[in-house]
């Protein structure tokens, strides 16, 4: 039965798709031969579906019986509207393909289709198809619409393409989502050999489709739930309506628009996408001959699609761009220095020489994870295609959707540019025994597990790429089980964290899961603000540097009617991961007697207001934290709302800010903040407190019940042996990772074992 | 389109005005314990019974079991992580059983700390014992992992799966 529950989910998704694509290509079905039309249908109709489902996830109607109904209207529609009759009907078809290369075309492209089923079908075990694509889907579709995005970065990014896998989800489960991204890999292949008819040269198009098609990168990623592919079919689609829009000398304005909801449909599958859409404004102004109107319209139907993502994002973080530019819309989600380091990372991975990149990504593919192929060696060839101006085309969208390459150099980031890239280098290298050459050389070399393949012979058989053609696990005559276990350690501590934690306990680890296959709320560290201030918490029982061991203490030489304290940090750092930190801030009376904290007291903070309690919480392993490089003028400030007696004010703070300085500003007069002469002090003294525990009893405070940790991470061996001092008890371990169950605190008693 | 547009240009442009929160009221106050609450760790001990028992073992002790003993090999050894070296007795609780004593004759155990010897115990009769001597602090590493091992001189041999039994393991560790 789950075989057939997969095909159907894919097969709905797919047909749903088309029939919403037919509706739409029906109008500027003359300006196409027969076969174009239903990759560009395909296209349009998951756009339109995808926002379509956007619009039932924010209304929290993302069911199967929805989209069952909207299944049925949709082919009412097209049937009646006559939009299938006219997708059917009244159209020239190309020439016929040249007969030798399209049967080498056919011996290539069918065992590697048979290939990409099997690996699509059987059940999904990508890093990040069964971590987050697939995680925020199997989310949707148990909350029926959008559930808390926000509580990780990942779910904040545009989900266009999820979209489509939660309407085949909802059916399929796993592996049909992942058949729908296949469909927009075949789609693209379909797409690629029609241009190449179109230009008067099919072999290059049906080369340029197997250059693609084999390429061990594409393979893997193209049968996993990525979405990688289906953006690059996006990109190429903008580029195909639009030159169908600049060869038909009435400019069709249903081109234009169809070309402009696939740009904006580029932003939502993939933010970096974006460029193609920018590519086809800049097409669009250069070509046409009433600029600003075909311009206008270009905009606002990319916005279609593009606008409702960045609203849900303005409304869920305040940040439309989230999880980037956090900066431009500082948010209480995700802090600034996380987004400055992980771009940081994603601009070099382990790449240690940028001069090996193009080594890195065509044929080792190990610290890029994946590479393209060895023929992509011969990428510089494709500028042999500038003779032709299909190729400045080609080259010039290859190069917009490069353009954001250096952000991240993972190699998946260069799938978007693949489809220009193999068309010219196709149309560069047009000679047909050479191309017929370099296809048949090319898919050996990319054939999985192929023992004279060279992946399988040397160190890049650690890349990602495919191991094998799992197509008993396909049908399901292997257990999904069984497979997932054999192939997948992850998956393996998935279901362990599940079996050994009660529903709905959260659960804070450094490391993520495939939380398409758990049921249990993984908090990793990184993925949001909230969860690395769980995790600072944390640390705070284990690295000296994080406690409150400074204390500044500022002595004012008149205490009286001091209404608000503004403490500013006045030093530039040139260290740019120091944050400023404030663990506590006290306020002492003449007497010397610290003034107990009133609940009309107004704390404010900047930058980051929100956690501006966490220095007023009496907690020595909570702390206020500027989450950005300190700068001169950050401030945290006290509004008492009355005045008060004040001698002394002590800011208590840690060792991994070390270069930070104070100075007290002080109003009392209203509205008036004065710098006043004071003497400062500091000391180094040792926390009393029983650090480990404290954390460990704030994470459960804060609801965080179970701490997982792998072997080899930060502080494990310390949670191992030191169970007792934190108040936690191993309750199982699942390869290599340790999972601990926080203990109840009950003063003056021990709890762990 | 027009009015899209516009409409669109200024939904963004709204979502673009920040809104920072103005002030908080100061939270709950947290009562932090003192650091003499601490308890003791134990976890330089392990137990046969305990669950993460499992991750120390090195060798000849099986793992998955949670019996309050375990037979053990010719040469059970555990790894342990210690900060520092000061006052450590490594600290073993075994039995010597009839079954293999029968056989056996008289044991000797040695008793290692990183491969260098501590003491050695001969056994010539069967019982229960506890094994306690500090250990001097050059045998162990400070931060970092230290092997403990006893090692028997003469093992049992399983006549049906041909297994080497050497002594009956309830705790090995290091106490204070």
């Amino acid at each position: 039965m789950q075989p057939l529950a997969i095909l159907f989910g894919f097969a709905f998704t797919l047909a749903l798709c088309c029939l919403l694509g037919a509706i739409a290509v029906s109008r500027i079905a003359a300006a196409m031969y027969r076969e174009e039309r239903w990759p560009i249908a395909f296209l349009l109709g998951s756009a339109m579906l995808s926002l379509i489902l956007f619009l039932l996830c924010a209304a929290h109607q993302a069911k199967a019986s929805v989209l069952v109904a909207i299944g049925i209207a949709a082919a009412v529609w097209a049937w009646k509207s006559g939009a299938l009759a006219a997708m059917m009907q009244g159209a020239k078809g190309f020439t016929p393909l040249p007969r030798a290369p399209f049967v080498l075309f056919l011996l290539l492209f069918l065992p590697f289709s048979f290939a990409y089923w099997a690996n699509s079908m059987a059940p999904e075990i990508s890093p990040d198809g069964s971590s987050y694509h697939l995680g925020w889907v199997k989310r949707y579709a148990e909350a029926g619409g959008f559930d808390a995005p926000e509580s990780s970065m990942y779910g904040l990014l545009s989900q266009g393409i999820e979209m489509l896998f939660l309407s085949a989800y909802l059916f399929g489960k796993h592996s049909a989502a992942a058949m729908v991204h296949w469909a927009f890999l075949l789609d693209l292949i379909w797409l690629l050999i029609c241009f190449g008819r179109r230009i008067g040269n099919p072999l290059s198009g049906m080369a340029a489709a197997i250059f693609l098609y084999a390429s061990p990168l594409v393979c893997i990623d193209g049968s996993s739930a990525y979405i990688d592919l289906a953006t690059a079919a996006i990109g190429f689609g903008v580029f195909y309506l639009l030159y169908l829009w600049d060869l038909n000398p009435q400019r069709p304005v249903e081109l234009l628009l169809a070309a402009g909801l696939l740009g904006g449909f580029s932003y939502a599958a993939k933010y970096t996408a974006a460029v193609i859409a920018l590519w086809a404004a800049v097409f669009v102004l250069w070509n046409s001959r009433r600029k600003l109107r075909d311009f206008t319209l270009l905009a606002a139907m990319s916005l279609v699609l593009a606008a409702p993502w960045m609203l849900r994002n303005a409304v869920l973080t305040e940040n439309p761009l989230a999880p980037f530019f956090n900066r431009w819309f500082p948010n209480a989600a995700i802090h600034i220095i996380f987004e400055r380091q992980y771009s940081e990372w994603l601009r070099h991975y382990d790449v240690k020489n940028m001069w090996e990149l193009p080594l890195e990504v065509t044929v080792r593919g190990i610290a890029t994870t994946g590479a393209l192929g060895y023929l992509f060696l011969l990428t510089p060839a494709a500028l042999l295609a500038l003779r032709r101006r299909e190729g400045r085309l080609l080259l010039g969208a290859a190069l917009f959707t490069l353009a954001p390459y250096p952000l991240n150099i993972g190699t998946r980031f260069l799938i978007p540019m693949l489809p220009f890239t193999v068309m010219a280098l196709a149309l560069a290298l047009d000679q047909k025994y050479l191309l017929m050459a370099l296809m048949t050389i090319h898919s050996f070399l990319g054939w999985p597990n192929w023992p004279p393949g060279l992946l399988k012979q040397t160190a890049n058989q650690h890349a990602w790429h495919w191991k094998g053609i799992p197509y008993k696990a396909a049908l399901r005559w292997e257990k999904e089980e069984d497979f997932l276990r054999r192939r997948s350690d992850s998956y393996k501590r998935a279901r362990a964290l599940d079996s050994m934690t009660e529903p709905g306990a959260k659960i804070l680890g450094q490391n993520g899961i495939p939380e398409a296959y758990s049921n249990r709320d993984m908090l990793v560290g990184y993925q949001s603000a909230t969860n690395e201030t769980l995790t600072d918490i944390l640390y705070a029982g284990l690295d000296e540097s994080r406690w409150p061991r400074l204390i500044w203490i500022h002595k004012l030489a008149k205490p009286e009617g001091v209404r608000r304290v503004r403490i500013v940090q006045t030093f530039a750092t040139e260290v740019a991961d120091e944050q400023w930190n404030i663990t506590e801030v006290r306020f002492f009376g003449p007497d010397g007697v610290e003034l107990p904290r009133e609940s009309s007291w107004k704390l404010h903070s900047n930058p980051n207001p929100w956690d501006v309690q966490m220095a007023f919480d009496n907690s020595p392993v909570t702390r206020w934290r500027s989450w950005e490089t300190a700068r001169p003028g950050m401030f945290v400030e006290t509004d008492f709302g009355a005045p008060k007696n004040i001698a002394r004010v002590e800011i208590h703070s840690s060792w991994d800010n070390p270069h930070c300085r104070t100075k007290i500003l002080i109003e009392r007069e209203a509205g008036k903040l004065e710098e006043v002469r004071e003497n400062v002090e500091m000391q180094d003294i040792r926390p009393q407190f029983w650090m480990r525990r404290e954390a460990t009893r704030e994470l459960l405070q804060r609801g965080v019940g179970y701490l997982s940790v792998m072997h080899d991470e930060y502080g494990s061996q310390d949670f191992l042996l030191a169970q007792q001092e934190w108040g936690i008890k191993l309750v199982g371990e699942e390869s290599g990772q340790r999972l601990y169950r926080i203990e109840p605190y009950q003063q003056g008693t021990t709890t762990a074992k | 389109v027009v009015k899209t547009v516009l409409t669109a240009a200024l939904l963004l442009g709204a979502s673009g005005c920040v809104k920072m929160p103005e002030s908080y009221a100061p939270p709950v106050q947290r009562k932090p314990a003192l650091a003499g609450e601490i308890p003791q760790s134990t976890r330089h001990l392990l137990r046969m019974s305990d669950v993460e028992t499992d991750t120390f073992i090195v060798q000849d002790i099986p793992k998955g079991d949670r019996n309050q003993w375990r037979w053990t090999g010719p040469r059970p050894t555990v790894r342990l992580y210690v900060s520092s070296t000061a006052a450590f007795k490594f600290h073993a609780e075994y039995s010597i059983s009839d079954a293999t004593f029968q056989r056996t004759g008289p044991v000797t155990l040695r008793f290692l700390v990183n491969d260098k010897m501590l003491a050695e115990q001969r056994h010539d009769k069967t019982g229960n014992f506890t094994f306690d001597k500090p250990i001097p602090e050059q045998l162990l590493k400070a931060n970092s992992e230290n092997d403990l091992a006893i090692e028997v001189d003469k093992v049992f041999i399983a006549e049906a799966d041909g297994a080497k039994l050497g002594f009956i393991l309830s705790a090995i560790g290091l106490s204070r």
